[in-house]
């Protein structure tokens, strides 16, 4: 108790010193703290399923093209096969994400549901606990499993277990349960669930021959084993499984643990990598600063210290005493990071893009890495006032000119050189995937996604699709559109079947197809490189100049590609389109013309500012055509969007980061000038009374500060530049690691610190010198 | 009681070495009163340093009560300073974050004096220094001399046999200094042995002997002209 008032006392005293110290530290802490609600919030996805250390995804990849492409899914022959063959598996699922809204109507309510297909073992493999009703019948194909929150949209607060809603307006199902909404870190989302079979209705299938094939490889596929030793064999054994039953087939099979699949699989183990060691490395410069502003009084506190030595104190008492000290101020700043973190957690969610939540801060290993944190902070923030004041003679320190801050000059500079470094190298990383982001948004993607609007065909639209089309095109605001199984972004479709005159029989590159109608070059604004694009009166097909590439002939025009069995003339050759990810190098594509059954989507190009205006007149001509369904479009441009959102996530992670170093930058800067300004009263006093000028000597208070700030450029930049270029490789489509990033980086830094530090150097440079020298 | 015998301190340069002190014999019974004199940079506090353990001899010997206390240990150490000598310094080196009351108590907690004990001794102790008043008040809030005289608290509430005194009034006005040397006297006359530094040629004649150090060496010894007139 007697510390804590004393500690206290000790913080009023040295109010600006210490503040700023905790404040160094708070800002740091919260930093921290943030970095690892992000990074536990990364590595608990998926966690919550009970038996997640039993459960397996299986996942084709092709090899026979130029290199190995991989599948998120398998053939659905492959689920029944797994539960047949190998006994340590006790269930196994195929399972469709919800990549697209369907239609739910019940109770006279209209609603679009992100909808998922699955079999029926989900929920036994799964923890997604019913609140009412159960997973029903696994034989019935006629019911549908609702979340929560969607059933709460279609029925209120009753419960629908029983009742019947449509399916997209086509499909009576029964209500079967109500599972609760399903956690955000979760890998597996949506709002509404239904049987496999239902597929069929979808694609116009009437049997269920489509789940027995060994072709296809969009079903995502479960396992879970008895015990998670069973792993290993299948995971040797997977590999040709499907050659068994078609043994040309160039696709290969592949387990991994589901528990790996978000972190490991997906990537995102390496940016929870890098935001560790940024969260260990404003720790350590925030832990630095602490202890530059708490031992800024040490000339003071060795006085101190010598005098309790005097009076029968033990150096284990004086240690002790020091650590206790640190230790209150510690917990002070613990508390209020904790107390900060908590205010700002929205805004945080906000900026990054997550939902976590209060109750992740107060499960116990966060709270137990906290106090561990705690307690490495306290050690590290007090050992080196403990051993260095407890150290001196008293004698020394008991004499009236007593000085020791001789043998600090080291470590000064090494907490400035660490702050700069952690700094300036966050600051670049966040130019560089700025300007990477900026990059992809900007880059030429092969068409024009600007005021591009998509209407998907749903019901009668799609029959409808060339009346609508028509009508469309006559009104305001439009200049053209085109109707197609596709939107530029995403092409899901692909075989490695086609084949070419002169091709290597074992060369089997996966070619994606999709089709439109003759208007796509005109809407979407896509570039010919040869020939034409296809119309009624030019039949055939156009490809894309990396399928040219891969084919490798001078022209292409004339010529023919088979595919399948049957024999396509090439009329024209595209530049490439991006589409599906950015990271990778456009894959070959094939555009075919389009037939009624196929067409999803109606991409409309508006000409006109007045958006409101055009889409209020493309939904009233979707209404009149089809009134059961809700006009459902989107704008091109926010799709495209999503392919590079995890980009644009990161830029606002390392961003909120980089601001957060940048302040405990200030703040220990400011503490060293004043600190120095200190120090040197009585030096800055006599070169005034010498002459010297104001600002030769402002200089002579900064000088130290900006030297630092270069000596740290010269670590951080070539460890940025490493570091980035990496990361960098990651993308097919790259910026350039420019100089200017560089220089930039170390400009806005030191510019913060010189406006930081400046204010001080001028107040002490002004100072009356007769005031000054009177000082002792 | 003390005994010092041809103890010297130098400093080593690189051609050269420093004398501070210089075979200093000198040797102080129990109850004496003591004040060195001599200008600056003589070695007075030195010799009072190493007196009170708080720096050590180059060369020579040092008992106390017939016993070496060179090189001792420094849990030996800390137990004289915790139960045989007192200090008391020109700059009070008072704890500014404690009260008068807490910055007198703090030698009783490290020698583990038990609370009640302490109360009871730091209140003896104030009330015989007219300070009452003034317990939870801090340094800064007293006056110089009123500061010294919660130095001498602190130094003296340990009892011990030996009080050490680096130019206690060094900072004051004479006024104040006064009233500080006759604290002293005081204790001195109830029994404490007093070895004091002084530069002040009046204040040095309240001790019974008075000592003359010039560039570390003992040039005069003294009985003081009041112990004479007496």
């Amino acid at each position: 108790m007697k510390t804590i008032l004393l500690t206290f006392r000790k913080l009023k005293k040295s109010k600006t010193a210490t503040l700023l110290g905790i404040a160094g530290l708070v800002t740091g802490l919260v930093c921290v703290l943030y970095i690892f609600f992000w990074v536990n919030d990364e590595t608990r996805y998926d966690r919550f399923h009970k038996n997640i250390d039993r459960i397996f995804v299986v996942h084709a990849y092709l090899e026979g093209g130029t290199k190995t492409v991989n599948f998120n899914g398998c053939p659905p022959a492959v689920s029944p096969a797994l539960k047949a063959e190998y006994p340590e598996v006790e269930s196994t699922c195929r399972y469709i994400p919800a990549y697209s809204k369907f239609l739910i109507t019940a109770e006279g309510k209209k609603n679009v549901l992100n909808t998922a297909f699955s079999d029926n073992s989900l929920f036994d493999i799964f923890t997604l606990p019913f609140i009412y009703g159960n997973q029903g019948d696994p034989n019935v194909k006629n019911q549908i499993v609702l979340t929560k929150t969607a059933s709460a949209g279609i029925f209120g607060d009753m419960n629908p277990v029983g009742k019947m809603v449509r399916f997209n307006n086509s499909q009576d199902l029964v209500v079967a349960g109500v599972i609760d909404d399903i956690p955000h870190n979760s890998t597996i989302q949506f709002d509404a669930v239904l049987p496999l079979e239902n597929l069929g209705v979808l694609y116009g299938q009437t049997n269920n021959n489509y789940l027995n094939t060994w072709y296809n490889n969009s079903f995502t596929t479960f396992g879970l084993l008895s015990s998670p030793s069973g792993f290993e064999k299948i995971a040797t054994s997977i590999t040709r499984r499907i050659q068994k039953d078609i043994p040309e087939s160039t696709n290969y099979l592949r387990a991994y643990l589901f528990k790996n699949g978000y972190l490991y699989e997906q990537k995102h183990i390496s940016n929870v990598r890098i935001f560790s060691l940024i969260a260990l490395l404003v720790l350590f410069a925030a832990t630095l600063n602490f202890i530059n502003l708490i031992t800024a009084k040490s000339t003071k506190q060795a006085k101190e210290t010598g005098l309790r030595k005097s009076i029968g104190a033990t150096r284990g008492n004086i240690i002790k005493l020091i650590y206790s000290d640190v230790a209150i101020l510690c917990l002070l700043a613990f508390v209020l990071a904790f107390f900060v973190a908590i205010v700002g957690l929205p805004l945080f969610n906000q900026m990054i893009g997550k939902q976590i939540e209060y109750s992740a801060l107060f499960s116990p290993k966060p709270i137990a890495i906290m106090v561990l944190a705690y307690l490495v902070t306290t050690f590290l923030a007090g050992s080196y006032p403990a051993f260095f004041l407890s150290s001196f003679k008293i004698t020394e320190t008991l004499t009236s000119n007593f000085h020791s801050v001789k043998s600090r000059g080291i470590f000064r500079n090494s907490l400035l050189v660490t702050i700069f470094m952690v700094s300036i190298i966050l600051l670049t990383s966040t130019i560089v995937i700025s300007k990477q982001t900026l990059f992809l948004q900007k880059m030429d993607i092969g068409f024009n996604k600007d005021q591009l609007i998509y209407v998907n065909l749903d019901g009668k639209l799609q029959e409808k699709a060339k009346s609508l089309k028509e009508e469309i095109g006559r009104s305001a605001g439009v200049s053209s559109s085109t109707i197609t199984d596709f939107l530029p972004v995403f092409v899901g479709n692909n075989g490695e079947g086609w084949g070419w005159e002169g091709k290597d029989a074992n060369f089997k590159p996966l070619v994606t197809t999709c089709s439109t109608d003759e208007d796509m070059i005109k809407t979407l604004e896509a570039k010919l490189i040869e020939g034409n694009y296809f119309s009624n009166d030019r039949q055939g097909i156009v490809i894309n100049k990396a399928f040219a590439d891969v084919i490798g002939w001078k022209n292409f025009v004339g010529k023919t590609l088979n595919a399948y069995g049957q024999t396509h003339q090439v009329v024209g050759v595209i530049n490439n389109i991006e589409y599906n990810s950015l990271a990778e190098s456009c894959r070959p594509m094939v555009i075919g013309q389009i037939n009624e059954q196929s067409a999803r989507y109606l991409i409309i190009k508006a000409n006109s500012n007045q958006m409101d205006k055009t889409i209020k007149s493309i939904s009233k001509i979707c209404e009149d055509i089809e009134p059961d369904f809700p006009v459902s479009y989107g704008f091109v441009d926010q799709e495209y969007a999503k392919l590079y959102a995890s980009e644009t996530n990161l830029k606002q992670l390392v961003g909120v980061f980089s601001g957060f170093t940048i302040i405990v930058l200030c703040l220990g800067l400011l503490g060293v000038v004043m600190f120095m300004a200190e120090q040197k009263t009585k030096e800055i006093g006599v070169r005034k009374c010498l002459g010297e000028q104001e600002t030769s000597i402002i200089m002579r208070l900064v000088r130290p500060l900006l030297l630092s700030g270069i000596g740290a450029s010269a670590i951080a930049i070539p460890a940025t530049w490493y570091a980035m270029n990496r990361w960098l490789e990651n993308f097919a489509n790259k910026t350039t690691l420019s100089w200017w990033i560089f220089v930039m980086a170390v400009l806005i830094v030191l510019g913060i610190a010189l406006l930081t530090v400046s204010w001080q150097s001028w107040k002490a440079a002004t100072r009356n010198p007769v005031e000054a020298l009177r000082y002792e | 009681m003390i005994h010092l015998n041809n103890i010297d301190k130098y400093y080593d340069s690189k051609f050269q070495r420093t004398f501070v002190l210089k075979a200093v014999n000198l040797e102080v019974k129990e109850g004496e009163f003591v004040s060195i004199m001599g200008p600056s940079g003589s070695g007075k506090s030195t010799l009072l340093n190493i007196i009170g353990l708080l720096d050590a001899p180059s060369a020579g010997e040092y008992s106390l009560y017939d016993k070496s206390v060179l090189d001792l240990k420094e849990k030996a150490k800390v137990d004289y300073h915790r139960n045989f000598m007192g200090f008391i310094f020109q700059a009070y080196h008072l704890i500014e974050e404690m009260t008068v009351y807490e910055n007198i108590e703090t030698p009783l907690i490290y020698k583990g004096v038990k609370s009640r004990d302490r109360q009871a001794m730091v209140a003896d102790l104030l009330d015989r220094f007219n300070m009452v008043a003034k317990k939870d008040l801090f340094p800064q809030q007293l006056s110089g001399g009123q500061q010294q005289l919660v130095g001498i608290a602190r130094a003296i509430i340990g009892k011990p046999k030996l009080l050490l005194a680096d130019e206690p009034t060094g900072n004051l006005q004479s006024v104040q200094g006064e009233m500080i040397m006759e604290t002293l006297q005081q204790l001195n006359n109830e029994g404490m042995t007093i070895i004091q530094v002084t530069h002040n040629e009046k204040f040095a004649e309240y001790g019974k002997r008075i000592i003359r150090l010039e560039d570390g060496i003992i040039r005069k010894d003294v009985a003081s002209k009041i112990v004479f007139s007496i």
